[in-house]
């Protein structure tokens, strides 16, 4: 313990880690308090929060879809006024007269209730047609897929508690975050050992070096997890700052971006996956970067190699959104690293992979494959390290 | 000993030698070429792996590729520039020679501001050869972004030397601060680490254009020359924007490199006293 203990403080008495980490943690926070008094945030949905069932009761009301689809699907918040609860006006009317950054704060907000109601409306009448459309083509894997998920999806709400933006907090930027500094932290464990010698003298001490490679191994797990915490309760601080707390659970679909997608899971429980896939990739990306820092004998080599590992898959994993079919082309972006510190793109879209006469979904593949990485990169890390011969 | 040895040209000469042979140099300029042939060659490749651009392969090679490629040859050699130096104890060797550090520091500079022209003449060389190989023409006197209505109006080979020297004052601004960094630290991860942190600053302003000003002076616009032609959030006229962005990097980078140059006298002095055998 007590080695572990002193490799994690080797880890962190790197005086760059700390620099660095709290640059990215400034400009991190800079970028997220700058949009905080843009007018989406501070009153599209909060205002009408109070209203949520009101307005998601109209928009299951037959006689409001009848009308918002008869005039395929624009209509102004004047127009359904009549038939939709008088409660929303009200809430409304409370901001009569104000002007926010040049915005006409009733106006936005009628226009913002008429959007959400007529895009709820929308959005049901596009998945129904989605179902009947699957119900008379052929019964293909992926089609069974998609029926089976489309049919259990629970009940579309309005986009209005503010999961879409906690749901982007992973999205790309703070796996890419935490990736920097797992990597910056990890990528001299063992290289910087190679580089003053350290390796050959740990020949002639009591344990050799195999006590020390389970020491090494823990430390950097845990500053991996260590750096995760930070990361992830910094972005929840800013973003209940910037935004507040959702206010209730919502199911997947009914926010925008995942609306289409095969997707039945709520909010509350992706975001928690979310959490738990951003320690795990981050272990994950700590074993390969332990790896590669064993195989190495200079800093600048393990870190940058760590780096095109982790970047590719995030390169490639991003220009890959929107899709709920893993494709032998795209497989490898979906399993790679980034995809489970993300989640975003592989769980979020429900990203499926057909072999044969199965759907398998994606994050099976991805939970599957990083389990390998893991294992691959600590077998071959304990082979590098333990022998490893000493040169002059 | 020839009568050149140990003047100034040749050590600047022989550090610019250095950089050149660096097997990183190397392999980042064969995973270019590889890159261009696939995209040269393969239309699959392309369909699959490339954005044109403007609907010329040059333009879209020199624009969204080349420069990340020359960005990572100029970090990767730029970083251990000074940091390997003090790593391995040259720094202080270079206090015994008769012209002492200051010499080296001023040679290394300049032979890294030379490599980074040089390997940004190499990158557009081998794209254009590439390009002639495959027989897709340059097509230099057709209009660059005919259909884009621009403030500046240029023919394509007018806007590919356009690219070429906002590459290289991009890079020379990425290789200033890298240096500066290198010559304060002693481990080489601290400028990689750096000039990584740099380029993902810069590249969240530009996505992000939160500050309309850093948003248009920004160090991917001078990367992607051919955003530099686009509107500009702050000024009034795109011209001013371009030119705004050109003076604000060319004094960083001096700025930068001054930085890194006036360090030496004071680290020499210090390191003079403190040392036993003075």
């Amino acid at each position: 313990m007590n080695l572990t203990i002193a490799e994690f403080k080797k880890i962190v008495s790197k005086k760059y880690v700390w620099v660095l980490t709290l640059l990215l943690v400034l400009f991190y926070a800079y970028l997220i308090l700058n949009i905080g008094d843009n007018f989406s945030v501070v009153y599209s949905k909060r205002a009408l929060q109070p209203v949520f069932q009101e307005i998601m009761d109209a928009a299951y009301d037959p006689q409001v879809q009848e009308y918002v689809i008869k005039n395929e699907f624009n209509v102004t918040f004047d127009e359904l006024k009549p038939v939709i609860s008088p409660k929303i006006a009200q809430t409304i009317e409370q901001y009569q007269g104000k002007i926010y950054k040049g915005y006409d704060v009733p106006k936005e907000l009628k226009d913002e209730a008429a959007l959400r109601i007529e895009s709820l409306v929308e959005r049901n009448v596009t998945i129904n047609g989605m179902i009947k459309e699957l119900e008379s083509k052929p019964d293909t894997p992926l089609n069974r897929y998609l029926l089976q998920q489309y049919t259990h999806m629970p009940k579309m709400e309005p986009n209005l508690t503010r999961w879409d933006d906690w749901i982007d907090i992973n999205h790309s930027m703070l796996p890419l975050l935490i990736a920097f500094v797992v990597i910056l932290g990890v990528a001299s464990v063992y290289t910087g050992e190679y580089t003053s010698k350290m390796h050959g003298i740990l020949l002639t001490t009591k344990n050799g070096r195999s006590k020390l490679f389970w020491s090494k191994l823990l430390a950097s797990c845990l500053f991996a997890a260590i750096v995760v915490i930070i990361f992830q309760s910094l972005a929840a601080l800013l973003y209940m700052h910037v935004y507040g707390l959702p206010f209730k659970n919502t199911p997947m679909n009914s926010l925008t971006s995942f609306y289409k997608m095969p997707n039945t899971m709520w909010a509350l429980e992706f975001y928690l996956r979310q959490l738990a896939g951003s320690l795990l990739g981050a272990i994950v990306l700590t074993a390969v970067t332990l790896c590669i820092s064993s195989l190495c004998r200079s800093n600048l080599v393990s870190f940058f190699i760590s780096g095109i590992y982790f970047g590719l898959g995030a390169l490639y994993s991003l220009s890959l959104e929107g899709q709920y079919i893993t494709s032998k082309v795209t497989i490898f972006a979906d399993v790679s690293t980034f995809s489970l510190m993300s989640l975003t793109d592989v769980l979020g879209n429900a990203k499926v992979f057909i072999i044969g006469s199965h759907a398998i979904p994606t994050i099976r593949l991805t939970l599957i494959t990083q389990a390998v990485i893991f294992a691959a990169a600590l077998l071959l890390t304990y082979v590098f390290y333990n022998r490893k011969e000493i040169t002059a | 000993m020839n009568a050149k040895g140990g003047s100034y040209q040749h050590l600047m000469i022989a550090e610019l030698k250095t950089l050149l042979n660096n097997h990183w140099t190397l392999i980042v300029l064969a995973v270019y070429v590889l890159f261009t042939c696939g995209v040269y060659f393969s239309g699959s490749f392309r369909q699959t792996w490339l954005q044109v651009l403007d609907g010329n392969l040059f333009t879209t090679m020199t624009n969204l590729y080349l420069p990340t490629f020359l960005f990572i040859a100029v970090l990767l050699n730029a970083a251990p520039i000074f940091a390997s130096d003090k790593k391995n104890g040259m720094e202080e060797l270079a206090d015994t020679c008769f012209y002492g550090r200051n010499f080296r520091k001023k040679a290394k500079i300049e032979a890294t501001i030379f490599y980074t022209i040089l390997i940004t003449a190499a990158g557009f060389l081998v794209t254009a050869a590439v390009s002639l190989a495959s027989g897709t023409p340059l097509d230099l006197s057709s209009k660059a972004f005919q259909t884009v209505n621009l403030d500046i109006s240029m023919s394509n080979g007018m806007f590919y030397l356009f690219c070429f020297a906002m590459i290289i004052l991009g890079l020379i601004a990425v290789a200033s601060a890298v240096v500066l960094i290198s010559s304060r630290s002693d481990d080489v991860i601290v400028p990689l680490a750096s000039g990584i942190l740099i380029y993902g600053v810069e590249l969240a302003l530009y996505l992000k254009p939160l500050v309309k000003i850093l948003w248009d002076i920004n160090l991917l616009k001078l990367l992607r020359p051919y955003t530099m032609l686009s509107v500009s959030l702050y000024f009034d006229s795109t011209i001013k924007a371009l030119v705004a962005n050109v003076i604000a990097f060319v004094l960083v980078s001096v700025a930068l490199f001054l930085l890194t140059f006036a360090n030496a006298p004071e680290a020499r002095a210090k390191h003079t006293f403190s040392s036993p055998s003075t």
